[in-house]
């Protein structure tokens, strides 16, 4: 911007020298403005833009991000020095009966001692990562209709959609919003929505990705399966065994669909490892609160794997070990989010009938033979068969954000009461107690919508 | 650009306006300006012809020359800080010289100083309707001060300069006349020898907890000649886009015409922590109930005890920050060397600056070199032009405290007694570990403008002002292999390194017109045009490994969990301004400005902003009407009002996807998430302030009353408005919602005490208000809640930004009379109620000047801060969470604490621990030996002095934690509180400085 020296001589008059003065001036003053369209460009070669992923091009690339959101969503990460880290695993398990707080963060023991406030920020971060997940998952679906409608990448999609509404149901109140942002951008809020309509929203979802697995044949065969237990799955926890059963029944034994941690960046490290053996501030634990189940056995049960730590709980204060599962030793281990295991599971409810058949055994005794487990005998009353039947589901599914919804199914359709099956009396901590909830509240920043916060709020996570 | 095209017309007609002036014939005015009290040359005071653009700066012999000056007669004003404005008039007359003499008189008032504005002019204070403070490093101590922040310190009424740590080198929070945005910045817009440059206060790539680096503190005190401070938009509405918060105006050195004048000085110094941590406390107990009944508990607390849960059998105690203390006595050094001289043509100012720093902890030092050359030369006799150059290569070092688990203060207060044996009574592992993290910083950095004149006429000169501002950091991290154990922490265990490359550069160019011309007899005129252009560019990438090989600590000797990143910044901003001066008499000064500015920032759907302003100025005292009388010696009355904003972030009008990695198939794919929720519609925020005041000098000035009344509106505020999480976009979108409002008084009130031959004493107080409140947020925004522990502070309308909000305890009492405070006899409120807000609403600073015999000169610095509270978390944390403080452990503590201990720990509101943090500080001390003329010329000198200083010599308040005014959370906004934060340290320092 710095011109060369006036050239004294060059003018042929003084007036004519001011005049051409006043014009640069003005010119150099303006040229700011005048130019501004160019000279204003920057470039951002960090980020992608909204628009530059609406092609047939970039449907790799959405599919991988609907997998990495829910990689997050479910199993976790590792965030800055702990602060968060936790996905449904981790939260689930806090809730209900498989994890213990043993950081310093009063916002996770809310969680852990079931007083959950709706401001508690680690509740909020998991929250939005689930429904990241899930309209992440729907933006694959979007795309892929547009495009490649009938590819095995939808199949996938629309199953891990569908997991995400399963997770919505299972692990918090009834009353979730599952709120849209179009094409077009437009926002669309979503008025609180029960149990059973996310279930019905999985159901959709699952059927879907069935159907496109089905016409894609072998190369999407385990989206095929992966959809066929969601299914089911979400069949149970509308208390539909019979047809849960008959979906499941398809679903071979050695299915396994895993969702992929890596050591590469800390996004995708297995957050249940790194807030467990990494940080110290979640530890596996066994009959938390009287009713927890006895997942810590001695020798380890080979469906709960665990050891006690070297180092410490990260809140040094207290006088627990730290206590470590392995069925994630380290940050790169996969999570398993549905397997032929399940499916005999789900078989098996259906034939335990409310309690009343001995029928779910030999099933649960085929399964256990497969881990050299002794088989298991018919303890004889109807409520033992209950306990007998859960113990198992929640050993063979530990640390798979199972546990909470078969807590609240005990509570909804095996008639326990929440004292029967929660953690419950003293908490661990001196001069505290445990609390009601039996399910993760919507956090409060949901008022931020205004479909939400006019209705009537449904959710009451002190109910199953 | 179709809001602008009106503009081109209007401005050509200005810019053409004298272009009928008829040519004149010059000649030569030229004389000295000296101290009328004791004869001495005044260097670098100024001399300009009224009217017109000219002027000169006087030499090291107090002479200057005015050449090319327009015949007839003629007003020459000369002026220097620190003297009353002499005005002479003369009769020019064509090819000859004509000599002006000015004798000064020493003045508590000043008017008559320059401003640089934004046009790249100097400007008289006197023409300028809005407050400017200023200060001269020549009436600075420099031995006590190690920053550019510390000279401001209690030194410009409006300014608040807020230390975060005594961690040296840690960068402190500026903010003048209060804190506008809600979201942005509220640093203030730095700019040195004419342009903007890098105020990143947050310029470390590490969280170490909360202390950060300033880019501020590259400027060395040693090299700056002057600070102007433009205190808000009535100032500073030409700098547009950028100056909502102040500006921060630094002028450095420059050469004076004269022989070489040689400066050499020297500082050795001590820096020592003398603050009185706590002990930490168990009681050693037995249980009474349970399983473990019979077995010992090492905390037996006064709930557990009251409970009957525990027997109490002994209190331990322990000290490790005292008993086992990673603090060293640090050690101060600085060698400089300074040249200035010139000839008519050319002058120069060059120096070089080595310091080294060791501060308390053996991973705390701090090394820079620091080098300037700044050259000033006619090129023409219409031509000058003005070269500065500075440059700094840094080796700085900083460990980890405050809210890091790593750190040291953390690590002792957070300590149980317990586990001397173990931990040395540490939090988590020994202290010895924590000296093993070294993260530092390597920054080399080099602050360029060109700043010329080109004055074809004397009622025009054509200003050019470019800068280049280039850094280039080089931040490292290391942990060595085998310092910690697996046990404590296997990923420290294994080593880790990470090298973060930080290149930043910030480009501006200015090209404005400057006309000066009569339009009747006793009404001149002033216009200026010009055009701005700026760019800011951040390109940061980094790279990490785990699993050292030991004995390395390099990148190449990582073995796994490799990672890299890379981030990128550009901003560019464009703008045009015009202003228009209005003199009448040269007693009443109108000026209307108006800047248009377009940035990449703004949203898409957004086009220009403008800055209007308006400003008037009448120096009454010098009107006919108004009677001489050594009463009221000088008067000035003043107004302004203006506006300017502030620019929203990168990437904030933008919706756009984060890359990201996943594994598909076994194999690590790209990936997208979700980055932002942007806004098209996105726009600066705008600030518009009113200020009225006075200038008077009483007494023959000997007593200088300055007072200002200010109220800055900030509409358009950047929000942050909660996204629903269902939406499953980011966490926020930007809006421009809010609206904040400032008021406040400032006042100096600056004595000349004494002037005698053999004593001079001056005094100064500045005093400042402050009233800051949230008027909204935006339709249906929820309060903003956030702060230390997730909702300790809030923005909430009606209340000031950043306020503290709990559940307040509303009673106590020690019901059953045992001498302890249980839960049930501690009452809190259902609500979080309003309890303070954390910046100081008052500030009375006092400084004082005393110089005896012509060769004794003391200073001193007492700064009194109030009206603000301060969340004591570190003391909350001992007592609510880690049981380890006096008043949860012994119920000999008073019940006070107690109740705040157990409302903490059982009802989780830490409203006890937000606490009045008004203080009174002694900052300064120093006392300066002279020789005396005689002696130096024994040494073949032509000066010598010996400086003895101290700095956080003493603090009176009734906080009761570490220090009312640290900051865990360095440099944020508005986190703040003391948690587990390094408090000031107390420094010593001896400094030589040598003229020949």
């Amino acid at each position: 911007m710095i011109r060369r020296p006036y050239n004294r001589d060059a003018g042929s008059g003084r007036m004519r020298r001011y005049s051409a003065l006043g014009v640069v001036a003005c010119a150099a003053a303006l040229l700011p403005l005048a130019g501004c369209s160019n000279i204003l460009h920057v470039d951002d070669p960090d980020v992608a833009t909204t628009g530059s992923l609406e092609n047939e091009a970039s449907l790799p690339v959405l599919l991988a991000g609907a997998l990495s959101d829910f990689q997050v969503a479910y199993g976790g990460y590792a965030g800055a020095g702990g602060s968060s880290g936790e996905g449904e695993i981790d939260v689930s398990g806090l809730l209900a009966d498989e994890m213990l707080h043993v950081g310093t963060f009063p916002t996770r023991q809310q969680i852990d001692q079931r007083k959950i406030f709706t401001d508690n920020g680690q509740l909020d971060d998991v929250f939005r990562e689930l429904q990241r997940a899930r309209v992440s998952a729907d933006r694959a679906v979007r795309v892929y209709n547009q495009f490649q409608p009938t590819a095995p990448g939808a199949a996938l999609a629309h199953a891990l959609e569908g997991y995400t509404y399963i997770f919505l149901a299972e692990n918090w109140c009834s009353g979730v919003p599952v709120s849209t942002v179009t094409e077009s951008g437009e926002t669309q809020y979503s008025p609180p929505r029960s149990t059973d309509d996310l279930l019905n929203l999985a159901l959709a979802q699952f059927d879907s990705a069935s159907s496109i697995a089905s016409a894609a044949g072998s190369d999407a065969a385990d989206y095929g399966n992966l959809a066929l237990v969601g299914k089911a799955r979400a069949l149970v926890d509308q208390n539909k065994l019979s047809d849960a059963a008959q979906v499941a029944s398809s679903v071979p034994d050695d299915f396994e669909f895993l969702i992929q941690h890596s050591e590469n960046t800390t996004t995708e490290y297995n957050g249940v490892w790194y807030m467990n053996q990494n940080t110290g501030r979640y530890s596996v634990v066994s009959e938390e609160g009287g009713n927890g189940l006895p997942y810590l056995q001695s020798p380890a049960d080979p469906r709960v794997p665990w050891d006690t730590a070297a180092r410490k709980p990260f809140d040094t204060t207290i006088s627990l070990p730290l206590l470590e599962q392995l069925k994630y030793p380290d940050r790169g281990s996969p999570t398993v989010l549905a397997n032929g295991v399940e499916a005999r599971l789900i078989e098996a409810e259906a034939k335990l009938d409310g309690g009343n058949s001995a029928a779910y055994l030999p099933i649960l005794n085929d399964l256990r033979a497969t881990v050299e487990l002794a088989a298991l005998g018919d303890p004889g009353s109807p409520a033992a068969r209950v306990d007998q039947f859960f113990q198992e589901r929640a050993f063979w599914l530990w640390l798979t954000s199972h546990r909470l919804g078969d807590m609240r199914r005990l509570i909804k359709y095996y008639d326990r009461t929440a004292d029967e099956v929660y953690p419950t009396g003293d908490y661990y901590r001196a001069g505290t107690v445990y609390g009601d909830d039996v399910s993760l509240p919507v956090p409060i920043t949901e008022d931020n919508n205004p479909e939400y916060k006019k209705a009537a709020s449904t959710c009451d996570p002190t109910k199953a | 650009m179709r809001e602008i095209r009106w503009l081109f017309p209007a401005l050509l007609v200005l810019a053409l306006l004298p272009a009928g002036a008829a040519a004149q014939a010059r000649g030569t005015i030229s004389g000295r300006v000296t101290d009328a009290a004791s004869g001495q040359a005044l260097p670098g005071a100024t001399v300009t012809i009224q009217g017109t653009t000219q002027g000169a700066v006087t030499a090291q012999d107090g002479r200057y020359t005015i050449r090319n000056v327009p015949t007839g007669s003629r007003t020459v004003l000369a002026s220097t800080l620190g003297y009353a404005t002499l005005t002479e008039t003369v009769n020019v007359t064509a090819g000859s010289a004509t000599t002006v003499d000015f004798a000064l008189q020493a003045s508590a008032i000043q008017i008559g100083g320059l401003i640089v504005t934004a046009t790249g002019q100097e400007q008289r204070q006197r023409e300028i309707g809005a407050s400017v403070g200023s200060i001269s490093t020549a009436d600075v101590p420099l031995a006590t001060v190690s920053s550019p922040a510390q000279i401001l310190e209690g030194r410009v009424p409006g300014v608040e300069v807020l230390p975060s740590s005594g961690t040296t080198g840690a960068a402190a929070r500026i903010r003048i006349r209060g804190s506008s945005s809600i979201s942005l910045s509220n640093e203030p817009l730095l700019v040195v020898d004419g342009v903007p440059v890098n105020n990143n206060t947050d310029a470390f790539s590490y969280g170490i907890g909360g202390q950060s680096l300033s880019r501020l503190n590259d400027i060395n005190p040693n090299d700056i000649e002057k600070i102007d401070v433009l205190k808000g938009p009535s100032a500073s509405s030409l700098y547009g886009t950028a100056a909502a918060n102040g500006v921060i105006v630094i002028t450095t050195k420059k050469g004076h015409t004269g022989a070489t004048q040689w400066h050499a000085w020297s500082e050795q110094g001590q820096i020592k922590d003398v603050t009185d941590y706590p002990n930490n406390y168990r009681y050693v107990g037995t249980i009474l109930t349970g399983a473990n009944a019979g077995k010992t508990t090492t905390n037996c607390n006064i709930l557990a005890r009251a409970s009957g849960a525990c027997r109490p059998d002994s209190l331990v105690s322990y000290n490790p920050l005292r008993q086992n203390t990673p603090f060293r006595t640090g050690y101060k050094q600085t060698y400089g060397l300074s040249a200035s001289g010139g000839t008519e043509r050319t002058t120069y100012f060059l120096s070089g600056a080595w310091s080294g720093t060791q501060g308390i902890y053996s991973n705390n030092n701090l090394n820079d070199l620091n080098l300037r050359a700044n050259l000033g030369t006619t090129l023409t006799q219409d031509l000058t032009a003005q070269i500065s150059t500075g440059y700094v290569s840094g080796d700085y070092q900083l460990p980890y405290n405050d809210n890091a688990v790593e750190g040291f203060i953390g690590g002792g207060l957070l300590g149980s007694p317990t586990s001397k044996n173990t931990t040395g009574g540490y939090y988590g592992y020994p202290m010895e570990y924590r000296k093993s993290f070294e993260l530092r910083q390597s920054p080399n950095r080099f602050l360029s403008s060109l700043n010329a004149t080109y004055t074809p006429m004397p009622w025009l000169s054509i200003v050019g002002t470019a800068g280049l501002d280039v850094t280039n950091n080089e931040d490292t991290y290391t942990i060595l292999p085998g310092v910690f154990p697996s046990d404590v922490d296997p990923d420290y265990a294994e080593g880790q390194r990470q090298v973060d490359a930080v290149r930043e550069r910030t480009y501006n160019a200015t090209l404005a017109a400057n006309t000066n011309y009569g339009i009747a007899s006793d009404l001149t005129g002033a216009t200026s045009i010009g055009g701005q252009y700026r760019r800011e560019s951040r390109a940061h990438s980094f790279a990490y490994g785990q699993g050292l090989l030991p004995g390395t600590k390099s990148l190449n000797a990582a073995s796994h969990l490799f990672q890299i990143g890379e981030t990128n910044r550009d901003t560019k901003l464009a703008g045009a301004f015009v202003q228009q001066q209005l003199t009448w008499r040269d007693l009443l000064y109108v000026t209307g400005a108006i800047r248009g500015d377009d940035n990449s920032n703004f949203g898409q759907d957004f086009g220009l902003v403008w800055y209007p302003s308006v400003s008037a100025s009448w120096v009454v005292d010098e009107e006919p009407f108004w009677p001489k009388n050594d009463i009221v010696s000088t008067l000035r009355v003043r107004g302004a009002w203006g506006v300017s904003g502030l620019q929203p972030g990168f990437r904030a009008a933008t919706t756009y996807f984060n890359p990201v990695s996943a594994v598909v198939n076994s194999a690590e794919v790209p990936a997208v998430t979700i980055g932002g929720a942007g806004n098209t519609d996105l726009k600066p925020e705008r600030s518009a302030e009113t200020e009225l005041g006075f200038d008077a000098g009483l007494l023959s000035n000997r007593l200088g009353l300055e007072f200002t009344y200010y109220r800055k509106i900030s509409k358009d505020e950047l929000v942050q408005r909660v996204l629903a999480p269902s939406l499953g976009l980011s966490s926020t979108q930007w809006f421009n919602l809010g609206e904040v409002h400032n008021s406040g008084v400032e006042g100096t009130l600056n004595i000349h005490a004494v002037r005698a031959p053999m004593i001079s004493w001056d005094v100064t107080l500045n005093g400042q208000t402050n009233h800051n409140k949230l008027v909204t947020l935006g339709e249906g925004v929820a309060p903003i809640i956030f702060g230390l522990g997730g909702a300790t502070q809030r923005q909430q309308e009606g209340y000031p930004l950043g306020s503290y909000f709990q559940q307040p305890i509303e009673s106590y009492s020690d019901a059953n009379g045992n001498g302890i405070i249980e839960p049930d006899e501690v009452q809190v409120g259902d609500t979080a109620v309003y309890l303070g807000q954390p910046f100081p609403t008052r500030e009375l600073s006092f400084n004082t000047d005393l110089t005896l015999f012509g060769w004794l000169r003391v200073s001193a610095l007492l700064d009194h801060k109030s009206g603000m509270k301060l969340y004591n978390a570190t003391e909350d944390f001992r007592c609510g969470a880690l049981l380890n403080c006096f008043a949860i452990q012994d119920p000999s503590a008073p019940l006070a604490d107690q109740a705040r201990a157990v409302a903490d720990y059982w009802y989780s509101t830490v409203a006890g621990y937000i606490e009045d943090a008004s203080f009174t500080k002694l900052r300064e001390v120093s006392v300066t030996l002279s020789a005396p003329q005689r002696w130096a010329k024994l040494a073949r000198v032509n000066n010598l002095s010996l400086t003895l200083s101290g700095r956080n010599l003493a603090t009176w308040t009734d906080y009761t934690g570490l220090d009312p005014e640290v900051n865990f959370a360095g440099t944020a906004n508005f986190s703040t509180a003391e948690f587990l934060t390094q408090p000031p340290v107390r420094q010593y320092v001896a400094r030589i400085d040598v003229g020949f």
